[in-house]
């Protein structure tokens, strides 16, 4: 709709997102990303029409509270840019806690990142008084459908009501195992599929090994590995 | 609690548990972080609000500039932590800590608060309490701790908290603060100003001698006539001012202006770059208090507006700015900065936002260029219906030139037009009140000349509350039952779907009233609304009329007697000793021509109409 005439180019930015950062959510990230896109002056095409904005667009969001090591943002560029030079002039612009590890540019159609990013790999560390049992992830990983109840909404989000509803989170859940970590507690690892119809919450996959109350922890630290597509050679 | 163990308990106790935990993690782009172990003297800016609303304040991004770029101070902030986390802190044993280095408040030379609304004080008691600083002036000269200072419009009406501050300081804060902390510091090298009485007082005095501005409630003492009014206010020593006078910034062309501010992770209320294009109106609006406190007018530079425009947008990547002042429609050169902004900000999508206009074509004319960007909304003040009270209150605008500047509005492509009214003004009658509903109706119908559809109007309705230091100030509150049966009359007679109508809180107005008109017997009515759990009296969600009766009842004070009091003219007013270098005289004659419905123009047009501030006019 907007620059036919020209080349579409695309910098796609792979960033991890750690430390105390975990604690603002996917929307206050985009807001400071897209705000570090401004601030270093880069040739970033914008929408036209009534409420013009910079054409920025988010892989698949991480929810607040979880850290993650290869996140994903695409911006849509009028001219090419050196990639470190780019790189660069973000990282100044963002504050402690989103490290910008690489940039690639992409001449012509690029796939979205949502059509990109279909598996992210979680790791989930529990505090040493969580009693998880081996047989629970035996249970869970012969089962086909495992039920948890997803609150959505409620005071904080700024909707009325909270609505909960039952899903099926095994169907997302591609691989689950559990380490024993040296220094006490335990360790879980999965592969959680990203669909078009929805994906899993590492902790809802908790919640249904453990309980909501295991799930609820403040002692539980839940970090993506890694996003990327199942088949694809662009994984990260 | 050390910074570290305290930052640790947060990350792996509390943040994990509570809403929008990213309020109290700071680490925000351009925030400053020093070394203490460097410093002389540390300041902490405190706001009792929750962090969205205090990150919007340019007051204390002001502040926090200037006294960070001093290489012997810094300055830190804290916010009022949201009841959810309050609690999880409390059972924690967490202190109130800074943003910056995670250091608690307790352990600053200074804590400033910020007192922008009158009702913000219970949240100043309850962040001292989470500090665990004692709370009033004279605990701390016993037990020591940091000095407590507040600032900000409601410094010249802050009698009711003045027990709980050290200091107020009255006026611009831009020279005051450094005074201020340059003081401290020099005192500090002989003194034990935190936890010596004798040294603490010494420095208090010094100050309220010495630096303009700077009230020190405990040097007055206030004695009551036998009716409950003031009697008088005396001075404790012959060299701390009498009455004290605000400071002034005379040149806000050069003054420091926060360029690189910080730039709040979780979403703020105001969310863009802002840029002070004045301080100060001369319009001379009769209800408006700042119009009177910020006397005279002071413009910025259009070449240094645009360069701090250019500078902040480079330094925070903000994809609006907005153009702040009482009234920017009055800024002199007000058609060629917008147009020069535009041009220049049209490239990469900023929009601007023109808050304050005044009612007439040339403003849509203004907004329009604005709205190539980016369409924001469009908003007049016309406050009451009637020509007669608007003379009154001395805004002279024509019914007509409102529903010309409504009818440009709809015509240029604006779908919604925002007004904002007062009820209970001096001299309302019913007959106003049915006039407003009358002149809403009209800016609706206005669209009808041009696409023969009705045009959307929201209207926010706000309760008149007399203000300290306005022509008004000797008027009581409007009686809550009138205030109700005038809402009801207006929301019966406007009856279109087309029109919004949204009315503040007679209620909390009334409480406003009581505390911006109160004196120092008020002290114990916040004490106790706290302990009955008030907080966020600003928040319609939180604020309990109920609980505000109980904590009035308890203390034996009567809030009906502090509302609907009127002063006679020779009355001793409770802030009587706090000048905005404003006459009392003027303001007097002002009530008097208002009475009369007589117009006093704008002295930048009409020339000096001897209001005693300090001005080029």
């Amino acid at each position: 709709m907007t620059h036919q005439e020209t080349e579409t180019i695309t910098a796609r930015v792979q960033y991890a997102k750690r430390g105390r950062l975990r604690f603002i959510g996917h929307l206050d990230t985009a807001r400071l990303i897209v705000r570090a896109v401004r601030a270093a002056r880069l040739p970033a095409r914008t929408t036209r029409g009534h409420s013009p904005h910079l054409e920025v667009s988010f892989g698949p969001p991480l929810a607040l509270g979880h850290t993650g090591d290869s996140e994903f943002f695409d911006v849509r560029l009028t001219e090419p840019v050196a990639p470190d030079a780019m790189r660069a002039a973000l990282q100044a612009r963002l504050p402690e806690g989103i490290e910008v590890r690489a940039v690639e540019l992409i001449m012509g159609k690029a796939e979205s990142l949502g059509v990109r990013l279909d598996r992210a790999d979680y790791s989930v560390r529990l505090p040493a008084e969580t009693a998880l049992e081996r047989a629970a992830v035996e249970r869970f990983l012969s089962s086909d459908e495992v039920v948890v109840v997803r609150t959505r909404g409620g005071r904080e989000s700024g909707r009325e009501k909270r609505r909960e509803k039952a899903v099926n989170v095994r169907q997302w859940v591609e691989r689950l195992e559990v380490f024993d970590e040296a220094g006490g507690g335990m360790r879980l690892e999965m592969t959680i599929r990203i669909t078009p119809q929805g994906s899993a919450n590492p902790l809802e996959v908790l919640e249904a090994l453990a309980g909501a109350d295991a799930a609820r922890q403040p002692g539980v630290r839940v970090h993506r590995i890694r996003l990327y597509h199942a088949e694809g050679p662009r994984s990260s | 609690m050390r910074p570290d163990e305290l930052a640790r308990i947060l990350e792996s106790e509390l943040l994990p548990l509570v809403e929008k935990p990213g309020r109290y993690i700071g680490g925000e782009l351009n925030r400053v972080v020093k070394d203490h172990a460097g410093l002389e003297v540390t300041l902490a800016l405190a706001f009792p609000d929750v962090y969205e609303v205090g990150m919007s304040h340019l007051g204390f991004k002001i502040l926090y500039e200037i006294v960070n770029r001093l290489d012997w101070a810094c300055a830190e902030r804290a916010y009022a932590p949201w009841p959810d986390m309050e609690e999880r802190m409390r059972e924690r044993g967490v202190p109130l800590y800074s943003l910056e280095t995670f250091t608690p408040l307790r352990d600053f030379d200074v804590v400033g608060f910020s007192l922008q609304y009158e009702l913000c004080a219970t949240n100043v008691l309850r962040m001292l309490d989470a500090a665990g600083i004692p709370r009033t002036s004279e605990e701390r000269l016993e037990r020591g701790g940091p000095l407590v200072i507040g600032g900000g419009p409601c410094a010249f009406a802050c009698e009711p908290v003045a027990a709980y501050f050290d200091a107020v300081v009255l006026g611009d804060g831009e020279g005051a603060v450094v005074e201020v902390l340059d003081a401290v510091r020099a005192w500090k090298r002989s003194h034990d100003v935190r936890g010596d009485a004798e040294g603490r007082r010494g420095l208090l005095r010094w100050l309220a001698a010495n630096v303009s501005g700077v009230y020190v409630p405990q040097f007055y003492h206030v004695t009551y006539t036998a009716e409950g009014g003031v009697a008088a206010i005396e001075r404790d020593y012959d060299d701390v001012p009498l009455p004290v006078e605000r400071a002034i910034v005379r040149d806000l062309d050069t003054a420091p202006y926060p360029t690189a501010p910080v730039v709040p992770l979780v979403s703020a209320v105001h969310d863009r770059a802002v840029l002070e294009v004045m301080r100060g109106c001369t319009r001379g609006c009769r209800f408006c208090q700042a119009g009177m406190i910020y006397r005279p007018v002071r413009e910025r530079r259009m070449e240094t507006l645009m360069a701090q425009a250019r500078k902040t947008l480079r330094q925070t990547g903000f994809d609006e700015l907005s153009l702040s002042s009482l009234s920017t429609g009055d800024y002199s050169r007000i058609g060629e900065l917008v147009t020069a902004l535009a041009d220049e900000l049209r490239a990469d999508a900023t929009s601007i936002s023109l808050p304050s206009l005044r009612i007439d074509t040339y403003s849509v004319h203004l907004a329009e260029q604005v709205a190539r960007i980016k369409r924001t909304g469009i908003t007049f003040a016309p406050e009451t219906g009637t020509e007669r009270l608007r003379a009154v209150i001395n805004k002279p605008v024509r019914d007509s030139e409102l529903l010309e500047a409504a009818t440009e509005a709809y015509r240029r492509g604006w779908n919604v037009i925002k007004l904002y009214f007062m009820l209970g003004l001096p001299t309302e009658t019913d007959e106003d009140v049915e006039a407003i509903a009358a002149l809403i109706g009209k800016v609706s119908a206005a669209r009808r000349a041009f696409d023969g559809r009705r045009g959307a109007v929201n209207v926010a309705v706000s309760c008149f509350v007399p203000k300290a230091h306005t022509p008004f100030q000797w008027l009581g509150y409007r009686p809550l039952a009138e205030f109700e049966a005038r809402i009801g009359a207006l929301r019966r007679r406007v009856r279109s779907r087309a029109i919004k109508l949204r009315f503040h809180d007679p209620n909390r107005s009334y409480l406003e009233a009581v505390f911006s008109r109160g004196d120092r017997r008020l002290a114990p009515v916040v004490a106790e609304a706290v302990r009955l759990g008030a907080r966020f009296d600003d928040w319609s969600e939180h604020f309990s009329f109920e609980r505000w009766r109980a904590a009035f009842d308890a203390t034996g004070v009567d809030p009906d007697s502090y509302a609907y009091r009127e002063f006679a003219p020779d009355a001793v007013l409770p802030w009587e000793h706090l000048s905005p270098r404003v006459d009392k005289a003027f303001l007097l004659a002002e009530l008097e021509r208002a009475q009369g419905g007589e117009l006093t123009g704008d002295c930048r047009e009409v020339g000096c109409r001897l209001c005693g501030t300090i001005c080029d006019v």
